[in-house]
């Protein structure tokens, strides 16, 4: 099981395109990803408005220079596992923290008990994760983290 | 001379054996876990100086073409009634038959990124070894309790007393050119099973530990492998959904039949036919 590198917090807001960017206003969404201690744990906190956001977060590896989606599914916004189906996007009130359930490093069983047929974690590297607007406008991205074999 | 597989060079090594795990009861959940086979394909390219590789994709493909997946859950007494549910049958599962990838449509299995497949480079010598390895543990979760009311949220708690899963599996190991024509090289056929009856030792507190006792006699909970066969499969039950991309996605199968699983409720500890 790999680690989070410690290191400062910083979040990091990314633009889905230039356009979209400057659409944006200057109050807009501002949501900050700081990692956890634990590996795979992380906290969004909201400092701008209220912001709908999807419910699935996304993984993503650094491949080069970029950053790929890793292709982990059964990864949400929720706080503890529940039975009942995760809506498709929540809302962030204004000031608001949510610590998601921790990502556990698969593919699919990737935070709580679910079925699956093929699965597996996922390789050594660095990834993110990032979590988008309902609207899909803005996206709001973890610090890199290194996940260990 | 063009590019073609070395005589006699393809293998598909099973360098993992699968076993199954005992049933265990923890989280709320009841869980049938497995330890991973690891299954590792090689062949050699050859061709003319001058032919072009690049392309040329050594993978694995993995179908699975049986399913059974059914929990029986009954009251702490007779009066609570109980419930079947069956997540192996229409409509919770339209097909047994899926190709089994992380990402809907794919062909070879991308579980393992970096090691699942050799992509032969454009201007690479002659001959090119190529390998592809990946490991897969199947696992399965039922809650360990559920309501005896419709979609199981109201009425008198039930407790799962009864399951079984069983997953059967085709992995080949294929050549895939760059036009997109496979030439399947071997292939190999693997299963797991698990069945048992369950009980809590305390009924007002099912994180106290359960009595479980696997069933099924000797094929109940086990993990069974074939010897490696040369060629393509050529069982009609899923042979020709190896490469279509149309093929189901097992994931996506497997999700949507235990989140909505073909439900059966009785007023009183009933007996079900499993089978359908």
């Amino acid at each position: 099981m790999g680690q989070f590198r410690r290191q400062t917090l910083i979040a990091v807001a990314a633009c889905l395109g230039c356009a979209a960017a400057r659409a944006q206003p200057a109050a807009g969404p501002m949501v900050e990803l700081m990692l956890g201690d634990g590996f795979g744990s992380f906290t969004l906190v909201n400092r701008g408005p209220a912001v709908q956001l999807r419910s699935a977060i996304k993984v993503e590896r650094q491949v080069d220079a970029g950053w790929q989606d890793a292709r982990v599914t059964n990864f949400y916004l929720i706080e503890q596992c529940t039975r009942a189906p995760v809506p498709a996007c929540i809302t962030l009130a204004a000031g608001a923290t949510l610590r998601p359930m921790p990502w556990l490093g698969n593919f699919c069983y990737a935070q709580c008990p679910v079925n699956c047929e093929l699965d597996g974690p996922l390789p050594a590297g660095s990834y993110r994760f990032v979590v988008m607007t309902c609207d899909g406008t803005r996206q709001f991205a973890s610090p890199p983290f290194q996940k260990k074999q | 001379m063009v590019i073609s597989v070395v005589r006699g060079s393809p293998q598909l090594t099973v360098v993992a054996r699968q076993s199954v795990q005992p049933p265990t009861a923890a989280g709320g959940d009841l869980r049938f876990r497995s330890n991973a086979i690891t299954l590792r394909g090689t062949c050699q390219l050859t061709g003319d100086p001058g032919d072009n590789p690049a392309g040329w994709t050594l993978g694995m493909i993995q179908l699975k073409w049986i399913s059974t997946d059914w929990a029986y859950y009954r009251g702490r007494v007779n009066g609570d009634g109980s419930v079947f549910l069956q997540a192996a049958r229409p409509p919770a599962r339209p097909t047994q038959s899926c190709r089994d990838t992380i990402t809907p449509g794919a062909v070879f299995i991308d579980n393992n990124p970096g090691a699942d497949r050799t992509v032969a480079a454009a201007g690479a010598a002659f001959p090119i070894a190529m390998t592809a390895q990946f490991s897969d543990a199947p696992s399965r979760t039922w809650s360990l309790t559920r309501n005896n009311g419709a979609g199981g949220l109201t009425g008198p708690v039930n407790f799962i007393r009864e399951a079984q899963t069983e997953a059967h599996f085709c992995t080949v190991l294929s050549l895939m050119s760059p036009a997109g024509v496979f030439q399947h090289l071997k292939c190999i056929y693997w299963n797991v099973h698990w069945q048992g009856r369950f009980l809590p030792t305390n009924f007002a507190n099912i994180n106290a530990p359960w009595t479980i006792t696997q069933t099924g006699g000797a094929l109940g909970n086990m993990a069974g492998l074939s010897k490696v066969i040369d060629g393509a499969p050529s069982d009609p039950r899923f042979s020709g959904i190896v490469t279509t991309a149309a093929a189901p996605h097992c994931n996506t199968l497997i999700r949507n039949a235990l989140n909505n699983p073909n439900e059966r409720r009785s007023n009183v500890w009933a007996n079900f036919d499993v089978r359908h």
